[in-house]
C-alpha cells in the first residue's frame, strides 16, 4: 500500500503522461478512413499514421522520463533519501 | 476495427462522453494530487489561472470563427468545460515531467507537503541564471506539449471533437452545413454563434479562406498558438514559484494579474495572422 502511495504521489504524471499517450495511440488505430480523409493530408492518410507519429513525438518524454529517473547502480545499494523513500 | 468497436457498445455517442468525461476526470485526478502534494494555494492560484486563461481565449476563439466544439454536454461561455480543464491537467502533468527530466531525482524532492520551500539557488542552470531558466524549462514544457497537440489535433478532427473552419473563399467562420453530426447526438454549438468578437475579427480576413497554412490537415497558427500558450503560461507560473520572498497572496495576485493581460494580447495575436 506505502509502495502505491508512493508512485501516486511521485509519478502520478507519468502515468498520466502514458495514459494520454495510450489514448491517442489507440484512438489513431481506431480512426475511421472516411473520417481520416477529412484532413486532406497526403502524410497521414491512414488512423495508424498518427499512432505511429505518436510512437515518435510523445512516447520519447515518458521515455526520457524513466531513464532520468532511474536509480544509478552505484547507489542502489543506498538507502533513498527519506522524501523519495515509502514509508517501512 | 470501427464495426468491432461498435459492436462492443462503442458507438459514436459514448465516444464522444467518453472523451468528455476522460478530460474532467484527468482535471479532477490532476486537482486532487495538487491539493495533495502541494496545498491549496498554488493549486488555486494555478488551476484558476490555467482554467480562466484557456476558457477565454478559447471563447474568443471560438466567437471569432475559426473553429467550433459541437455537441458536448458542459460548456463554460463557447467552450466545453473539458477544455479548459483537460488543458490545465495537462500543462500541470508537463510541467512535473519536465522538471524530473532537467532535476532527475532533486525535483522528488518539491512538494510543500514534504516541507520544501523554494530556494532558487538550488534549481537555476546556467551559473545562476534565472531568465535562462526559465526560458528552456518553458520551451521544453511547451515542446513536449505540442508534441502531444500534433497527434490530438488531427485526432479531434477525425472524431469531430472540434471542427476549424473551411479554407474557402469568403469564409471566415462555420456556417450552417458546414458540420456534419458525426460521433455525438446533442446538436449544440453547430455554427459559430454570431456576436460583435465575429464582426470584429472578420475584417481581418476580408476575402476568406482563413489560415490556408494547414499541417495534417490542421491550421499551422494552431500549433504555434499552442506553443506560444503553454509557453508563456508556464514561464509566468515558473517565474512567480521562484519567487521564494513573496508570499502566497502576492504570487497569487501577480499570476492572476498576468493572466488577465495575457487573454487580449494572446487572442489578438495569435487568431488576427492569416497563416
Amino acid at each position: 500500500m506505502d509502495r502505491v502511495k508512493y508512485i501516486l504521489k511521485y509519478h502520478l504524471h507519468v502515468i498520466l503522461y502514458l495514459y494520454f499517450w495510450f489514448g491517442l495511440f489507440v484512438c489513431g488505430l481506431a480512426a475511421p478512413r472516411h473520417r481520416v480523409e477529412e484532413l486532406g493530408s497526403s502524410l497521414v492518410s491512414q488512423g495508424w499514421h498518427l499512432s505511429l507519429l505518436s510512437l515518435f513525438l510523445v512516447l520519447p518524454v515518458p521515455l526520457a522520463y524513466l531513464w532520468r529517473m532511474r536509480r544509478p547502480r552505484a547507489r542502489r545499494g543506498e538507502k533513498a533519501p527519506l522524501a523519495d523513500r515509502p514509508a517501512a | 476495427m470501427t464495426a468491432f468497436l461498435h459492436q462492443l457498445g462503442l458507438d459514436p455517442a459514448f465516444l464522444k462522453s467518453a472523451f468528455e468525461w476522460s478530460l474532467l476526470s484527468l482535471f479532477l485526478a490532476c486537482l486532487v494530487h495538487s491539493f495533495w502534494v502541494h496545498g491549496p494555494h498554488r493549486t488555486v492560484r494555478e488551476f484558476v489561472a490555467g482554467f480562466f486563461l484557456t476558457a477565454f481565449c478559447e471563447s474568443t476563439g471560438v466567437l471569432s470563427g475559426a473553429y467550433i466544439y459541437p455537441g458536448f454536454t458542459f460548456y463554460i461561455f463557447a467552450t466545453p468545460v473539458a477544455n479548459p480543464a483537460s488543458w490545465i491537467a495537462t500543462v500541470y502533468i508537463i510541467i512535473e515531467v519536465t522538471n524530473r527530466i532537467v532535476y532527475r531525482d532533486k525535483a522528488l524532492r518539491t512538494y510543500e507537503a514534504d516541507g520544501f520551500r523554494m530556494r532558487k539557488e538550488n534549481f537555476t542552470l546556467f551559473g545562476g541564471s534565472l531568465v535562462k531558466t526559465l526560458l528552456v524549462l518553458a520551451l521544453l514544457d511547451a515542446v513536449f506539449a505540442l508534441a502531444v497537440d500534433i497527434i490530438l489535433d488531427p485526432l479531434a478532427t477525425i472524431y469531430n471533437w472540434w471542427v476549424w473552419v473551411p479554407c474557402s473563399p469568403g469564409v471566415t467562420d462555420i456556417g450552417p452545413g458546414v458540420v456534419e453530426p458525426y460521433n455525438f447526438t446533442r446538436q449544440v454549438f453547430m455554427t459559430t454563434p454570431q456576436t460583435w468578437i465575429g464582426d470584429f475579427f472578420a475584417r481581418f480576413f476580408p476575402n476568406g479562406n482563413r489560415y490556408p497554412t494547414r499541417v495534417l490537415g490542421i491550421p499551422l497558427i494552431n500549433f504555434i498558438a499552442w506553443l506560444v500558450f503553454v509557453f508563456v503560461f508556464t514561464f509566468q507560473f515558473r517565474f512567480v514559484e521562484f519567487r521564494e520572498t513573496w508570499g502566497e497572496w502576492k504570487k497569487t495576485a501577480v499570476l492572476w494579474a498576468l493572466v488577465l493581460l495575457d487573454v487580449p494580447v494572446m487572442a489578438l495575436a495569435l487568431i488576427i495572422p492569416n497563416l
